[in-house]
């Protein structure tokens, strides 16, 4: 097991949160473009072309999230405990902000 | 001490009543928002009550405390349900509020720092300044605009809050369950006057429904 920096420790600490507030930053400004752009009509497959558009971030966010999961133990060792918390944080937190996004009316209307 | 801070209890309760209280609905659509308000409430005295007894533990006198109760029962599981239970609750209450289905279009159109409604008739559209008159008993879409800066236009016992947005049109949906004036009020800072942008909304009994228009706007 080496030993891993400071930093790339602080980067493992804060990456789910910072996976999260990413996804929903893109998810926010995506779904201000998408009503103007008139994507609540546009059909991919069962959904709208806007509710896809609003998860896709989202569900990279989590697949990165359970990527790292898989990894933190064997990068950080003995101190994975509190970046693997962030990790959990970080996918929870993005599971929620992005479960309206499946089911609410887009766009006021 | 304990008395100043009993004295101040009624006169922050006073702001629950009168003619600007979200918590004295008078229509449908203000009653679902209402109920969600009291929900939240409920949900942040659970989450403050679990802290608050926290707080209390540990003036205790140490003792053994079982820590993954504690952490995961209380701190993640308890918290995850009471923001569960409301942000369904929330999702719940916004769609049913949302402009679904038919309802008689007005027009409000706001400057600095007065309103102007645009109301639909037999004889073609009346223009009032300041008074808003919808049918009770039945949605009301509010067509919303601005020609300056962002307002925002809100009845209190009615219905949501909707901002005027210059080059924008905004919908809202309102509904009075009883005849009677209501009170409304611009809720966006939007200059010196901000304050007195105040007007009325007069739901009409739906059987006296169009009003008579007049010159100088519309009779009850
Ligand atoms: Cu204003």
């Amino acid at each position: 097991m080496r030993r891993v920096g400071g930093m790339v420790w602080l980067g493992w600490l804060i990456a789910g949160p910072t996976a999260w507030a990413a996804a929903f930053s893109v998810a926010y400004g995506l779904h201000g473009l998408g009503c103007e752009l008139g994507w609540p009509a546009v059909n991919v497959g069962p959904a709208s072309l806007q509710r896809v558009a609003i998860a896709l971030p989202s569900l990279a966010a989590i697949l990165l999230c359970l990527v790292l999961l898989a990894r933190v133990k064997a990068t950080l060792g003995p101190e994975a405990g509190i970046p693997r918390l962030g990790l959990w944080i970080g996918l929870i937190a993005t599971l929620y902000t992005m479960a309206p996004v499946l089911v609410a009316t887009s766009c006021g209307a | 001490m304990k008395c100043a801070a009993l004295a101040t209890v009624p006169l922050v309760l006073a702001g629950c009543g009168g003619p600007l209280s979200t918590l004295t609905p008078s229509g449908p659509i203000a009653q679902d928002i209402a109920w969600l308000w009291w929900a939240l409430l409920a949900g942040a005295a659970a989450l403050a009550l679990m802290v608050f007894v926290l707080v209390a533990l540990g003036f205790g006198r140490p003792r053994e405390v079982a820590e993954g109760r504690w952490v995961f029962g209380m701190g993640v599981w308890f918290s995850l349900a009471v923001l569960t239970v409301t942000l369904v609750g929330a999702l719940w209450v916004g769609e049913r509020i949302l402009p679904h289905g038919p309802a008689l279009e007005v027009q409000a159109h706001a400057r600095q720092w007065s309103w102007t409604f645009t109301h639909p008739g037999a004889q073609g559209p009346t223009e009032t300044d300041g008074v808003l008159h919808i049918p009770a008993g039945q949605p009301v879409d509010v067509l919303i605009t601005s020609s300056d800066v962002i307002h925002s236009f809100w009845v209190p016992q009615l219905g949501g809050k909707m901002d005027a947005i210059p080059g924008r049109q905004n919908r809202l949906r309102i509904e009075a369950s009883r005849p009677g004036t209501y009170e409304g009020l611009c809720a966006e800072f939007c200059g010196l006057e901000h304050a007195a942008m105040r007007f009325e909304v007069i739901a009409h009994d739906p059987a006296a429904w169009p009003p008579l228009p007049t010159t100088e706007g519309i009779r009850p």
